[in-house]
């Protein structure tokens, strides 16, 4: 019985692989071979690569990325590269960084797989253009920004139904679509988060300066912990706190804290700024 | 006029149009001209496939299901025979199940029925409640276990912190729980995490103990999100002197050339208070 298990999971597999291949994939947003209109990025060109000897986690070590789930099998990464080395200085040698990590990606990017996880990292100057990674819907991402101080310029992701962790030093993190558990911080910019499906906790969204904005389901339930030190807490009409815990007494403190159930209790959310507003937002 | 040529030509016409093309040319000039179109290659035989096998799998789910079903019944015949030796049977041999099941299978469902009193009823009663009692201690027990497991978990975060909550929910913490929540405190990898086992920590200390403690966390911390919650609360302090330990970490902090301009305004804030 359990060869005929296997075979109709075998069988199964095959079939959602043909559903996949009668509706067209969604074409990846930058054409595959597009030249920059710029003019100092005429040189670079959109390249794509997919992962091979996928894990069961995917971690990405850089900022400046654009993650969207869709219902295939393969991490695909594109991004805009140099068609070619332009610098005479450096040809036939090989960039070398203190990680000791090696291009193997033919793009200015180690992949590696170790037990189970399949991370990514640049290797050498980071890459001037977001980086688009298309990932099975069902993989569990973690994104880890170097801490670019210069070109952190954000971070998205879309259509998840695993636990997603961002953390950056700088740059909005925008999450849309995911199902969590979710955990983002980042220390200057704003963490948007829409959930649009059931939400799993924990869920957690921590910005030391900057705003945090999050929209739930309309009935959505949650034991939720919100602090803002300078800022206020905002939410819409459809979202009620029950017995939250009472403020601290002093005065001076600026904060400005909520703990207690919203809308009868349910999966627990932190929702945390050290300078900034929060928002509660309805999805409709 | 007249034109012989022409008169020529249309009379002899046949004999130009002798040279046709072959008819094997278009298929030559055909892919050149006409991109390759992939034939769709159509798999029937997958279709047959997957409802056979879509059939088998009902099948086995449905044999699955009815022989558990069939199983359970069982179990609840056992139930049923199991409040039948009550009455005749020392307590102390209740407590023995395996004995009991030996003896209470051995019996006669309806002669069981017929036996039945109120007092044995009460009896099973006490019995079943004693061991639900029991089985709730002992999972409280393994939840707790689970807790500590959770906190190991060194792959999903979520997980670490889905366990640091439930702590945080369950409050009057144990010694080992406490460990394991500081050393997280302090060096798990994800700020998310740490930042909620620190608040768990400081949950129910008195203002003295608990900024001593900020003291400590905030000299381990190197994230600038945790930095900065942490300096906010040293700010809030209610005695002017602060550890040493702190003093330098906020130089240090004010020091480093690639400290976040809202952190070293943080760290001179609190600096500047004392």
């Amino acid at each position: 019985m359990g060869a005929a298990l296997i075979f109709a999971s075998a069988v199964q597999a095959q079939i959602t692989e043909n559903a996949e291949g009668v509706v067209p994939p969604k074409a990846p947003k930058p054409p595959r071979a597009m030249r920059g209109a710029g003019g100092n990025s005429e040189n670079r060109v959109w390249k794509e690569i997919k992962i091979p000897n996928l894990g069961e986690k995917l971690l990405l070590k850089f900022d400046n990325v654009s993650i969207e789930g869709y219902n295939g099998k393969e991490v695909v990464i594109s991004a805009k590269v140099e068609e070619k080395e332009e610098n005479d200085r450096a040809k036939g040698l090989r960039v070398v960084n203190g990680s000791g990590l090696s291009d193997n990606s033919g793009m200015g990017m180690n992949i590696q797989t170790t037990s189970g996880v399949t991370e990514v990292s640049v290797v050498g100057m980071p890459l001037e253009d977001v980086v688009n990674v298309r990932v099975p819907y069902n993989l569990p991402v973690s994104v880890k920004g170097r801490g670019g101080f210069f070109n952190g310029s954000g971070i998205e992701v879309k259509d998840i139904r695993a636990e997603v962790e961002i953390s950056s030093t700088m740059g909005d993190v925008k999450v849309t679509n995911v199902t969590g558990p979710l955990s983002v911080k980042v220390a200057q910019g704003d963490v948007i988060a829409k959930f649009v499906q059931p939400v799993k906790g924990p869920i957690s969204l921590i910005a030391a300066m900057g705003a945090v904005d999050v929209a739930f389901p309309v009935k959505f339930g949650a034991n939720v912990d919100m602090k803002t030190s300078m800022g206020n807490i905002y939410a819409a009409d459809e979202f009620q706190f029950e017995n939250p815990v009472e403020e601290p007494k002093n005065s001076y403190i600026m904060s400005n804290t909520v703990k207690g159930k919203m809308n009868g209790g349910g999966q627990d959310v932190i929702l945390k700024t050290s300078m900034g507003d929060i928002y509660i937002r309805s999805q409709k | 006029m007249r034109d012989n040529l022409k008169d020529f030509v249309n009379a002899n016409r046949d004999a130009f149009d002798r040279k046709e093309p072959s008819a094997d040319l278009w298929n030559k000039i055909r892919p050149q001209v006409v991109p390759q179109v992939e034939e769709k290659k159509i798999k029937p035989l997958w279709r047959w496939a997957s409802i056979a096998a879509a059939t088998l799998l009902v099948g086995t789910a449905a044999f699955v299901i009815f022989n558990q079903e069939k199983k359970d019944d069982r179990m609840d015949r056992v139930a049923v025979w199991k409040s039948s030796p009550v009455q005749q049977k020392e307590p102390e041999e209740m407590l023995r199940p395996s004995q009991q099941e030996i003896v209470a299978e051995a019996e006669q469902k309806e002669s069981i029925r017929s036996i039945q009193t109120m007092t044995s009823k009460q009896k099973t009663h006490l019995v079943a409640n004693r061991t639900a009692q029991k089985i709730a201690v002992e999972r409280e027990e393994e939840h707790e276990k689970d807790y500590m497991q959770m906190l190991q978990d060194s792959v999903w975060a979520s997980t670490r912190l889905a366990a640091v909550l439930a702590l945080q929910k369950q409050g009057n913490l144990k010694k080992d729980e406490t460990r394991a929540l500081e050393k997280i405190a302090v060096s798990d990898e994800s700020s998310n995490v740490r930042m909620a086992a620190i608040e768990t920590l400081l949950d129910g200390m008195t203002p003295e103990v608990r900024q001593q403690k900020v003291q400590d966390f905030f000299v381990a911390q190197n994230d600038p999100t945790l930095q900065v919650e942490l300096m906010q609360m040293i700010a809030q302090r209610d005695e002017p002197e602060m550890k040493n330990s702190t003093k330098d970490k906020l130089n240090a902090i004010v020091e480093d050339p690639f400290t976040l301009k809202f952190v070293k305004e943080q760290a001179y804030a609190v600096l500047l208070q004392q």
